[in-house]
């Protein structure tokens, strides 16, 4: 069973501060049904096929990883969606098995990741889309997708650097 | 400009100006305490201070339990009176560890009367790690007493026959949850404030344990807390110590920001007002004096009020800590050319390339928070240089963390935030599940890892002090346990010397005790060495045989070689270097010890934000922070003195 949860990370202090003023600072979030990613297109339709994929084995080669996102180059400041597929294998055969995903972003010079949370939905057995991704300013980026299985997490990561 | 800094510029102003803008509706006059009067040394270890009635504070080493205490007189500051009779909150007539034990309690440093409460044995539940015990009849709703027990997180009200009214709290930072509860305080009307020391927050309860309210965060601006360690209430006033904010902030009852006072320190010894570390606060009963223990610095500091009033606490400063570069600590992991600390401060670890004759800053990774690649607190850091790896524990968020270096050995040292990524990371419920899966013999509650190490054996595993469950734990490299050692009721360090581990512990009768392990973690004979050594310091590091231990309140480190020879006994230390002091050479607080290169001994000076490093025969070498060091002494000359009739020295 598989289910889909926000990712946890917690915010930046200056923009934690500014969401206490704006009446609370929340952290995990309960899990968006599927039925509530209403938004992208069907998931049998390939999306953006000009977009090249970016792939990676997670930490302990248990995954391969890919992903690459909806929109080319990725936009400063304006949000953009995802597509990521987890396998097993490097062929790409067998979908990935574990309880959560997490898809997030940051920025390590800065010590500070996105300073939203982005909606992850299941569009097939290895297929997900993370909407709202908002890289919001400009430098150089990481992005994380955590797969966690029976409390152990195993990460894949990669860095690309978005011009002002 | 981005986002971001928009966020700043607005942000900034909005939270200052409300902040000091809200002013003291429900404070009963203008009087506002703060202002420095004068400070008194106190010997190491002492962590509470409390005013008696004649103007006297008394000084202990804990909210629980007996022990040393100290009278300081109002009228002769400078001469503490050592008082040898124990001021014991809590007197336990059989050990904790029984299921059900008849207990007795005088509770002294909150009414100053004896106050005296017999349970018969079998009913109540064993405490654990109890910190703060409070009566209820201070409350007019209630007889008996609150207990405030740290390790389980949790809050109990017991009545005088010894049966349990209520109880708050489980782990966790939900409502009624609690994260390492530190204080506990009652108001008039009987409503219960926690410190909720590792939320960051305060908690209000109800008298009969309903959550009322909370308030606070971490973070460095008004209002917000970190680290919060005690919290006294007079009046309709709330003070609060902040250990990593190193202030007192004043709140009203409902939560509301008043006030904050005290600055960090620059250098050790500073005080004056400045507040480093503290740890406990009191406020005289009619609101004008307060009194703060700093433990750190083995120090008392006295409060009057500000004679300009509300207005006048209102316009000091606000508590800075630009002046200080790094707070430099507290924990230390370091194995031939790499070295890594945890700031808690800062919430990171930073990384040294130890190539050089002093560490050169190449990466910092990690933030304060709760995600998966956050640290909410350091438990225990291990760094691996062959594997370029660094294992967290994580003792809040209940998380093992492995992080790897992408780092070039070849490549010239340089300065890069990329370096370091997180890989893996494992919930330690999990490793309690497969705990029990293994040794479903025992009772397994989630792991508290604080301290690791590995042997140099082929493949051999990762070894944890796990000090929730009393044992030493054998992982493999996806934190799974491959095998269950000793027994450790109270784990401070384990450590490893080539193929050698060694594990340094508290036994049962609170000594200090040095056991040689296996690579798996059992021992390899019963009793090991017993070492005089009387400090409660982790620090400690193994080299060739030799241990050297941090001796926080003696500022020095304490060398055993040749009396670690035997196998059994008892052994003092052989040597000793370094004293109180700034200068090269010199401690104030060494929080950590680790060895590199089978030569090296470095310090974490903590108190003077700073490391050194040593040969092994303690000769100094190099002194470095964040962004400095040197190998030249910066020590002053020393000046000879004039001759007696007052001709300089040719």
């Amino acid at each position: 069973m598989m289910t889909i949860l926000r990712s946890p990370r917690t915010l930046p202090l200056v923009t934690a501060c500014s969401l206490l003023l704006a009446g609370g600072c929340s952290g995990e979030r309960d899990a968006p049904s599927q039925s509530g990613a209403s938004a992208g297109p069907p998931a049998s339709e390939p999306i953006a096929p000009e977009v090249e994929w970016r792939t990676a084995a997670s930490a302990d080669e248990r995954y391969y990883v890919r992903w690459r996102p909806l929109a080319e180059p990725i936009p400063l400041a304006d949000p953009f969606d995802v597509e990521v597929e987890v396998w097993t294998d490097e062929s790409m055969t067998e979908a990935g098995r574990f309880d959560r995903i997490i898809v997030d972003a940051g920025m390590p010079h800065h010590r500070h990741g996105m300073n939203i949370v982005p909606e992850i939905s299941a569009e097939g057995p290895a297929r997900f889309i993370a909407r709202g991704m908002l890289f919001h300013m400009p430098g150089r980026w990481q992005l994380y997708v955590d797969l966690i299985e029976d409390g152990r997490l195993e990460r894949s990561q990669w860095s690309m650097w978005l011009s002002g | 400009m981005g986002p971001l800094a928009h966020t700043l510029s607005l942000t900034l102003p909005v939270l200052l100006s409300g902040a000091f803008a809200q002013g003291s509706p429900g404070a009963t006059d203008d009087g506002a305490v703060g202002a420095f009067a004068h400070q008194v040394e106190v010997p190491a270890g002492m962590e509470r201070a409390s005013f008696l009635p004649n103007g006297a504070v008394r000084v202990a080493p804990s909210g629980v339990g007996s022990g040393r205490t100290l009278i300081v007189p109002p009228l002769d500051p400078e001469q503490p009176i050592v008082e040898e009779r124990p001021i014991c909150t809590l007197l336990l007539d059989d050990p904790v560890s029984d299921d059900r034990v008849p207990l007795r309690i005088q509770i002294e440093n909150v009414l100053d009367r004896p106050y005296t409460v017999e349970i018969p044995g079998g009913a109540l539940e064993p405490l654990e790690d109890p910190v703060r015990i409070l009566p209820l009849d201070a409350s007019p709703h209630r007889k008996g007493f609150l207990v405030l027990e740290r390790g389980a997180h949790r809050l109990r009200a017991i009545g005088v026959d010894g049966r349990e009214r209520f109880r708050i709290g489980g782990k966790g930072a939900g409502p009624g949850q609690f994260n390492f509860p530190s204080d506990v305080a009652l108001d008039a009307e009987g409503r219960i404030f926690v410190v909720d020391t590792d939320n960051h927050r305060i908690q209000r309860f109800h008298p009969d344990g309903a959550f009322d309210r909370e308030w606070g965060g971490r973070g460095a601006f008004p209002g917000l807390l970190a680290a919060p360690s005690s919290i006294d209430i007079e009046g309709d006033r709330l003070y609060v110590t902040e250990e990593l904010n190193h202030r007192v902030s004043v709140f009203d009852l409902n939560g509301r920001f008043l006030y904050p006072w005290g600055m960090h320190a620059v250098v050790p010894r500073q005080g004056e007002g400045r507040i480093h570390y503290p740890r406990s606060i009191d406020v005289s009963a009619d609101g004008t004096r307060a009194v703060v223990c700093e433990p750190f610095e083995r120090r008392i500091q006295y409060f009057t009020r500000f004679p300009g009033g509300m207005e006048e606490a209102r316009r000091q400063a606000m508590p800075s800590k630009q002046d200080v570069s790094s707070h430099f600590g507290r924990y230390l992991a370091g194995d031939d050319d790499l070295l890594a600390m945890w700031e808690p401060e800062s919430g990171a670890v930073a990384v040294f390339d130890m190539t050089t004759d002093t560490g050169i800053n190449i990466t910092v990774f990690t933030n304060h928070g709760s995600g998966w690649d956050d640290l909410a607190r350091m438990g225990a850091l291990h760094l691996d240089s062959d594997r370029q790896e660094f294992v967290v524990s994580d003792v809040v968020n209940d998380r093992l963390q492995l992080w790897r270096l992408d780092r070039d050995r070849e490549a010239s040292i340089k300065y890069d935030p990329f370096m370091a990524r997180l890989t893996s990371a494992v919930e330690l419920d999990a490793l309690r599940a497969d705990l029990a899966s293994i040794a479903p013999d025992r009772s397994w509650v989630v792991p508290r890892i604080v301290s690791f190490t590995r042997s140099e054996a082929p493949d051999a595993p990762l070894l944890a002090a796990d000090e929730a469950n009393g044992v030493v734990l054998a992982l493999d490299d996806r934190f799974r346990p491959v095998a269950v050692g000793v027994d450790c009721a109270t784990p401070l360090e384990l450590l490893a010397d080539g193929e050698d581990v060694r594990l340094l512990e508290r036994d049962d009768q609170a000594r200090l005790r040095l056991l040689p392990l296996d690579e798996r973690g059992s021992a390899l004979d019963g009793e090991g060495t017993i070492l005089e050594f009387n400090d409660a310091t982790r620090g400690a590091a193994l080299l060739d045989g030799v241990l050297f231990l941090g001796n926080q309140s003696g500022d020095r480190i304490d060398v055993f070689d040749r009396s670690l020879a035997s196998s059994e006994g008892s052994a003092g230390s052989d040597r000793q270097w370094g004293q109180t002091g700034e200068l090269d050479g010199q401690f104030y607080a060494p929080a950590g010890v680790a060895a590199l290169d089978g030569e090296r001994i470095v310090v974490v000076d903590q108190g003077n934000h700073r490391a050194q490093i040593f040969a092994a025969d303690g000769s100094w070498l190099s002194t470095f922070s964040l962004s400095s060091g040197y190998t030249v002494p910066r020590n002053p000359p020393q000046v000879e003195a004039p001759a007696e009739d007052g001709a300089l020295p040719e």
